[in-house]
C-alpha cells in the first residue's frame, strides 16, 4: 500500500476542507468581496441620494400575495404622518411592484463601465427601502453596500502597509543588529504595549483636518496600520534572526547565492504561512478600528461612507429606540469580523503541521 | 533488588494515520526499579520515544494505547488517571529530557524564565527571587559557564550542546522521581557527555531517582545502566544486565549494532565498518516471522515464517530462534 | 608531501551582541591562532568539546564567517582570506560543507532537485534540463534514487537527508569538503553507511576532508591526522594512530580515557571538573590549567607553544609526557590544591 505523501499545499487544503465553519466563513467573505465589486449594481440608489420627506423611513415590508393571489414581490407606500417624530403609516391602496434589472441612477459597473441597470427597484419611480433610511432620507441598504468598499478594503490596504513596513523594518533590524535593532525593537514594544484604541485616538489627534476624502482615507489607513506594523516587525525580526544562521541559509551562502536570493528563496518561504495568518487575523481588528474611529466621527467622514460611520448615526439611544433599523450596519460588521476570525483560525489549524 | 517503581505491562501503542492503524509498540513489558538506570537501545523508529510518550501520556492525538495495557507507578495505573492528576505528576515526579532540545524551549522567552516558570508551576509557594536563584544554581550544576549571565539569554543564543544542558537543568528543576531521558547526550561531545552522565548519576545517588535512559549508543548504555533492553520494530528483542550484555550479546541485532560503530582504536585502513543492510521496517510493512529477518545475516527458514517469543530466563531474555533451546 | 591546504595563524573573535549599554570591548575568543595543513586526498580530524571553536574554524575556511587574522593557502590561491568577493565565489565552488543537522540544513520548501544543484545554479549557465540530469546523477552517486529529485526534504529520513546534503556538496566537484559532525545526529546503523560513503568518495574522487566530530572513536577511525582543540587552540596534533597510542597532552589523555565504557569510574575522568575557562576573559596561561592533573605554577605564565615531540607529533604542554610517568605526582598536587580552596 502506497503512503499518502501530499505536496506542501495539498495537506493544508485537505485539512482546511474538513473545517465546516472555516469553509462557510470563507464563503461569506468571498460573497462580501464580490458584492464590493458590484456595488453600483447591487445598491438600488447612490450612497448620498436623499429622498425628501423620507427621513427615518422604516424598512419596507416586502409582500408577495394580494388578496390571496400571488403577484410577486411588492411594497405598499408609507406616508409620513408625523413630521416631527417621523412616524409613517402604511397606505395599502398604493402598490409598488419590485422588479429586477431595472434602470435607475447611473453608476459605473466594476468602477469603469457606465450603466444604469440595478439589481432591483420599482419602475414607477417610488423608492423602496429594504433596510429603511437615515435622518437625511438616504437608503441604508445602499449606503451599507457602498460602505463595504472602505470598510472591507481598509483592512487589507492597511495590513499590507503594515506588512510591507514590518518586513522592511523587521527584516533590516534583524539583519543589521546592534543599536539600530535595539532602538527599533524598543519602539515597537512601546507601540505594542500602548492600548491600541487610545493610540489610534492619539494619532488621529495629530492628523491635519482640512484634507480631501482621499487623503483622509490614506491617513486613517496609515493610522490603523501602525500598531500592526510594530507587531509584525517584531515577529519578522525574530524569524530573520533565527533563520539567518540556519544551516540551509549558510549552505546557500556557500553555494554563492546573493543576499536578495537568500531572502526570497530561503527566508521568506519559511515564514510565508505565518504572513498569511498574520494578515487574516489582523484584518478584523483593523476593520473594528476603523469602525470605532468613524463611530466617534473621527474616521471616515461625509461624503465617503463606511460601516463605522453608519453606526455613528445610531449613537443616540433615544434615536436608536425609535429607529432600531439604524443598527443594521453593526450586524454586517459582526458577521464580517466573525468570518475573518473563523477563517483565520481554520487556516491556522490547516497550516499547522503538528495538528 | 530494589522495590519496583514503574511497571509497564503489555503496552501496545498504535497510531492512526491517513490510511492505517500502525502499532508503534507491541506488547511491551518493562520494569524500572527504584534508584536504577534502565538503558533502552534501538535504532530510530523502533519505538523508544513512543514508549516514553505513552508512559507520560503525551502521545499526539492520533496515538492510542490499548485497553489491556497497564502502566503502574507507585501502585497507580497512570493510564486511568485524570488529565489533571497526570499534569501534576508530569514535570514533577516524572520528568523528561527530549531528543530535540530546540523544540523544548519557547524561542521567544529567556531560558531562565522558562525554568523559573516550571518551578513556580509545581511549587507555587516558592517566591520568584528564590526560583530565579534555583534556576541559576541548576545552570551551574549542568556546567553552563557564567550561569548568572547565560540565564537571561534566549534559546537561539545557545549552541546545541549548551541548550541540551539547559534542558537537563529544566528537567531536574523539581527533583523528579523518574527522569525519562530520550537521547539526552547524543548531541554532546565526549567529555561533556561524560560530565552530564556523571551529573545525572550523582543526582540519582543524591535523590534516589530512577532514570529511563534511551540511547542508540549501546556502548554508552553499557557504561551507565544497571539493566539494558534492546528494542526492534516495537518489540523487546533482548534484555539483561549491562554487564551481561557487554560480555554476551546474544541477539544478532544487538551484535550488529555493536559492530556498526567504530570501536576504540580502529582505523579506516584496518577495517571497514559493518553496515546493517536496509532500514527499520515501517510499522505498516513489518515482515512476517522475525521482524529482523530481512536484515539478519543469520536468518534461516523458520525466521521467515514464525515470530520467535522471548526465550531464556529472567536474567537474560532474547527474542531469536537461535536460542530456542537455551536454558 | 605537498600540502593541499595550509592554514596559518587563524584568529576569530566575536564581539558580543551588545545592548545599548553593554561594553562592546568584551569579545569571545573563539579561535586563537590555529595552524594546520592537509595533504591532498587525506583527512584531518578535529575533536574538542562543544564551544572550543571547531565549527568556527570550519566556517572561517569557507569565509561564511570572516576571520580576524590568518592565512589560508588553498591549491594555487595564496590566501583565500584576502580574495575579493567575486574571486571568492569561484574559489569557493571548489570547497564544500556538510552540516551536522540533516533537518536544518535542507530548505524545507525546496525540491531535492533544486537543493542538490544549488551550488552550480548561481555559477555557469545550465539549462533546466541539464540541472535535472545533474541532480539525478548526484543522487545516484550517493545511493539515492533519481526519482527522489522531485520530492521535498520532509519525505526523507535523517540518513537519507544526509545523503542529499552530501550530494549537494559534491555537485560543484569540490576538492575540499568540510564535514562538520556529519554523523552526530544519525543512528548508529546509518552512521556506518554515511562514514563508508564518505570514505568511498574520498578514494574515488581524491577529496580532502576536514572532518569534525565529537565522537572520538569516529574521528580516530576517519582521520589520517588528528588535531585536538581546546578553547580555540590546537593542543595536540599528529597521525591519528600515534595520537591514540601515545597521547602526550593531559586533555587528549582524558579524552581517550572516555572511550572506555567504564570511563566514569576512572579517577582521572571522575575528578575532572569539566570547567572550561571563560572565552570572554581569556586567561593568560594554559587554559587547561583548572582541570589539569599535572599543572604547575609556571603553567600560568603563558600558553604553552605547540612544539614538535616526534616526526609529526606536536603538543602544547609544558609537561607533555606519556601519562603513566607523571600522573601520580600531578594527582597529588591537584589534591593539595583542592584542599587549600
Ligand atoms: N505521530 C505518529 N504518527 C504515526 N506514526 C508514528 C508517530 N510517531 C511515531 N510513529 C511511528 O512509531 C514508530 C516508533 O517511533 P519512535 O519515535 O518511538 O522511534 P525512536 O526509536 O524513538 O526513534 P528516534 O531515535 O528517531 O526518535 C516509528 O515507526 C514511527 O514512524
Ligand atoms: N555568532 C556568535 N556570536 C558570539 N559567540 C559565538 C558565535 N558563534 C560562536 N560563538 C562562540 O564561539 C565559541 C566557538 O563556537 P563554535 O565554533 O561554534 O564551537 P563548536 O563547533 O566547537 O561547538 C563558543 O564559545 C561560542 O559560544
Ligand atoms: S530469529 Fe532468525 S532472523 Fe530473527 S534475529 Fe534470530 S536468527 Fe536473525
Ligand atoms: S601546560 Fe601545565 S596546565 Fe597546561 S596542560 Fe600542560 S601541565 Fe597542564
Ligand atoms: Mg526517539
Ligand atoms: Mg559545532
Amino acid at each position: 500500500m502506497k503512503l499518502f505523501v501530499g505536496t506542501p499545499l495539498e495537506i493544508p487544503y485537505l485539512k482546511f476542507k474538513k473545517q465546516k465553519l472555516g469553509v462557510f466563513s470563507l464563503g461569506i467573505l468571498l460573497l462580501l468581496y464580490t458584492a464590493l465589486l458590484f456595488e453600483g449594481f447591487l445598491a438600488p440608489y447612490g450612497p448620498n441620494t436623499k429622498f425628501r420627506d423620507k427621513s427615518y423611513h422604516p424598512p419596507h415590508r416586502v409582500r408577495f400575495f394580494k388578496e390571496g393571489k400571488f403577484i410577486g414581490p411588492y411594497v405598499h407606500e408609507y406616508v409620513l404622518v408625523n413630521p416631527i417624530f417621523k412616524s409613517y403609516q402604511v397606505d395599502r391602496s398604493k402598490v409598488h411592484r419590485i422588479r429586477f434589472f431595472v434602470p435607475g441612477e447611473p453608476y459605473k459597473l466594476l468602477f469603469f463601465i457606465p450603466s444604469t441597470l440595478h439589481l432591483f427597484g420599482t419602475t414607477d419611480g417610488a423608492p423602496v427601502f429594504l433596510l429603511g433610511t437615515d435622518n437625511l432620507g438616504r437608503d441604508l441598504l445602499s449606503r451599507m453596500i457602498y460602505g463595504a468598499k472602505i470598510s472591507l478594503t481598509i483592512g487589507f490596504v492597511s495590513i499590507f502597509l503594515a506588512l510591507f513596513g514590518g518586513i522592511l523594518i523587521g527584516g533590516l533590524s534583524g539583519y543589521i543588529g546592534g543599536i539600530t535593532d535595539w532602538l527599533i525593537m524598543r519602539l515597537a514594544e512601546i507601540i505594542i504595549l500602548l492600548p491600541t484604541f487610545y493610540f489610534f485616538l492619539f494619532l488621529r489627534s495629530v492628523m491635519p483636518s482640512d484634507i480631501s476624502p482621499g487623503q483622509r482615507f490614506f491617513y486613517i489607513t496609515a493610522i490603523l496600520a501602525i500598531p500592526s506594523w510594530a507587531g509584525s516587525a517584531r515577529g519578522i525580526r525574530n524569524w530573520v534572526l533565527s533563520l539567518k544562521n540556519a544551516d540551509f541559509v549558510v549552505a546557500a551562502v556557500i553555494a554563492g547565492a546573493s543576499k536578495v536570493t537568500i531572502l526570497l528563496r530561503h527566508i521568506i518561504p519559511q515564514i510565508r504561512h505565518i504572513l498569511i495568518l498574520n494578515i487574516t487575523l489582523s484584518v478584523p481588528g483593523i476593520i473594528l478600528g476603523e469602525a470605532g474611529l468613524s463611530f466617534l466621527n473621527l474616521g471616515i467622514t461625509e461624503p465617503s461612507v463606511s460601516w463605522g460611520m453608519l453606526m455613528n448615526a445610531a449613537m443616540d439611544i433615544n434615536i436608536l429606540l425609535r429607529y432600531p433599523w439604524l443598527l443594521s450596519p453593526a450586524l454586517i460588521i459582526i458577521v464580517t469580523v466573525f468570518s475573518f476570525f473563523a477563517f483565520g483560525y481554520a487556516l491556522k489549524d490547516a497550516l499547522d503541521p503538528r495538528s | 533488588m530494589n522495590p519496583l517503581l514503574l511497571q509497564i505491562e503489555n503496552l501496545t501503542t498504535e497510531f492512526q494515520t491517513v490510511t492505517h492503524r500502525t502499532p508503534a509498540v507491541e506488547k511491551l513489558n518493562l520494569t524500572l526499579q527504584e534508584n536504577e538506570i534502565l538503558g533502552v537501545a534501538g535504532e530510530s523508529g523502533c519505538g523508544k520515544s513512543v514508549t516514553i510518550l505513552s508512559v507520560l501520556r503525551l502521545l499526539p492525538p492520533n496515538g492510542t494505547i490499548h485497553k489491556e495495557s497497564k502502566i503502574l507507578y507507585q501502585e497507580r495505573n497512570l493510564l486511568q488517571l485524570s488529565e489533571k492528576e497526570m499534569n501534576s505528576l508530569r514535570g514533577k515526579d516524572l520528568s523528561i529530557v527530549f531528543q530535540e532540545p530546540i523544540g523544548s524551549f519557547n524561542p521567544l522567552f529567556p531560558v531562565g524564565k522558562q525554568i523559573m516558570e516550571v518551578i513556580r508551576t509545581h511549587e507555587p509557594e516558592v517566591p520568584v527571587k528564590q526560583a530565579w536563584e534555583r534556576a541559576i544554581e541548576l545552570f551551574r550544576q549542568v556546567r553552563i559557564p557564567h550561569p548568572e549571565l547565560r540565564i537571561q539569554d534566549y534559546p537561539f543564543q545557545f549552541s546545541g550542546g549548551m541548550l541540551q544542558r539547559a534542558l537537563i537543568a529544566l528537567a531536574l528543576a523539581c527533583s523528579p522521581r523518574i527522569l525519562f531521558a530520550d537521547e539526552p547526550t547524543t548531541a554532546l561531545d565526549a567529555s561533556t557527555q561524560i560530565g552530564i552522565l556523571d551529573l545525572l548519576l550523582e543526582r540519582k545517588e543524591a535523590t534516589g531517582m530512577s532514570i529511563f535512559f534511551v540511547s542508540h549508543d549501546l556502548s554508552l548504555l553499557e557504561g551507565i545502566s544497571d539493566r539494558i533492553c534492546v528494542l526492534y520494530a516495537g518489540r523487546m528483542v533482548e534484555a539483561c544486565t549491562a554487564k551481561e550484555l557487554h560480555t554476551h550479546p546474544l541477539h544478532p541485532y544487538t551484535q550488529d549494532l555493536l559492530e556498526a560503530v567504530p570501536r576504540k582504536g580502529t582505523f579506516k585502513k584496518e577495517k571497514r565498518l559493518y553496515s546493517i543492510q536496509g532500514k527499520v521496517p515501517d510499522p505498516q510493512n513489518r515482515p512476517t516471522g522475525c521482524k529482523y529477518h530481512p536484515r539478519c545475516s543469520k536468518a534461516f527458514d523458520r525466521c521467515r515464517k514464525e515470530e520467535p517469543e522471548l526465550f531464556g530466563n529472567e536474567s537474560h531474555l532474547v527474542r531469536c530462534w537461535l536460542y530456542v533451546d537455551a536454558h | 608531501m605537498s600540502m593541499h591546504i595550509e592554514v596559518t595563524g587563524l584568529v576569530k573573535q566575536y564581539s558580543l551582541k551588545a545592548g545599548l549599554f553593554a561594553r562592546s570591548k568584551d569579545r569571545v575568543h573563539a579561535v586563537n591562532g590555529v595552524s594546520f595543513s592537509i595533504p591532498r586526498g587525506q583527512t584531518l580530524g578535529i575533536v574538542g568539546e562543544s564551544g572550543c571553536g571547531k565549527t568556527t574554524t570550519a566556517r572561517l575556511l569557507l569565509r561564511v564567517v570572516e576571520p580576524d587574522a590568518g592565512v589560508f593557502k588553498f591549491e594555487e590561491v595564496e590566501n583565500v582570506f584576502s580574495l575579493p568577493e567575486e574571486e571568492l565565489k569561484t574559489v569557493r565552488s571548489r570547497m564544500q560543507y556538510i552540516f551536522q543537522d540533516p533537518y536544518n540544513s535542507l530548505n524545507p520548501k525546496m525540491l531535492v532537485r533544486d537543493i542538490v544543484t544549488e551550488p552550480i545554479r548561481y555559477r555557469g549557465n545550465y539549462t533546466r534540463r541539464e540541472l535535472e540530469r545533474k541532480a539525478a546523477e548526484l543522487l545516484e552517486h550517493v545511493g539515492l534514487s533519481p526519482m527522489d529529485s522531485r520530492k521535498y526534504p520532509h519525505e526523507f529520513s535523517g540518513g537519507q537527508r544526509q545523503r542529499i546534503s552530501i550530494a549537494r556538496a559534491l555537485s560543484s566537484k569540490p576538492s575540499f569538503i568540510v564535514c562538520d559532525e556529519p554523523v552526530s545526529s544519525l543512528d548508529v546503523s546509518i552512521q556506518s553507511q554515511i562514514l563508508n560513503l564518505l570514505i568511498d568518495l574520498q578514494k574515488e574522487l581524491g577529496i580532502t576532508y576536514l572532518f569534525i566530530a565529537h565522537n572520538l572513536a569516529v574521528v580516530f577511525y576517519m582521520s589520517d591526522t588528528m588535531a585536538v582543540m581546546y578553547t580555540g587552540k590546537i593542543v595536540e596534533m599528529g597521525p591519528s594512530e600515534e595520537l591514540y597510542r601515545n597521547p602526550l597532552h593531559p586533555y587528549t589523555q582524558l579524552l581517550i580515557k572516555t572511550l572506555d565504557s567504564e570511563a566514569r569510574k576512572d579517577p582521572l575522568v571522575k575528578n575532572d571538573s569539566g570547567e572550561v575557562p571563560s572565552l570572554i576573559h581569556y586567561p593568560t596561561g594554559c587554559t587547561f590549567f583548572p582541570r589539569c592533573p599535572r599543572r604547575q605554577p609556571n603553567c600560568l605564565e603563558a600558553f604553552p607553544p605547540l612544539e614538535k615531540k616526534g616526526l609529526e607529533h606536536q603538543v602544547a604542554c609544558y609537561f607533555a609526557s606519556p601519562e603513566s610517568s607523571n600522573s601520580k605526582a600531578g594527582g597529588k598536587y591537584s589534591e593539595n590544591l583542592s584542599d587549600d580552596s
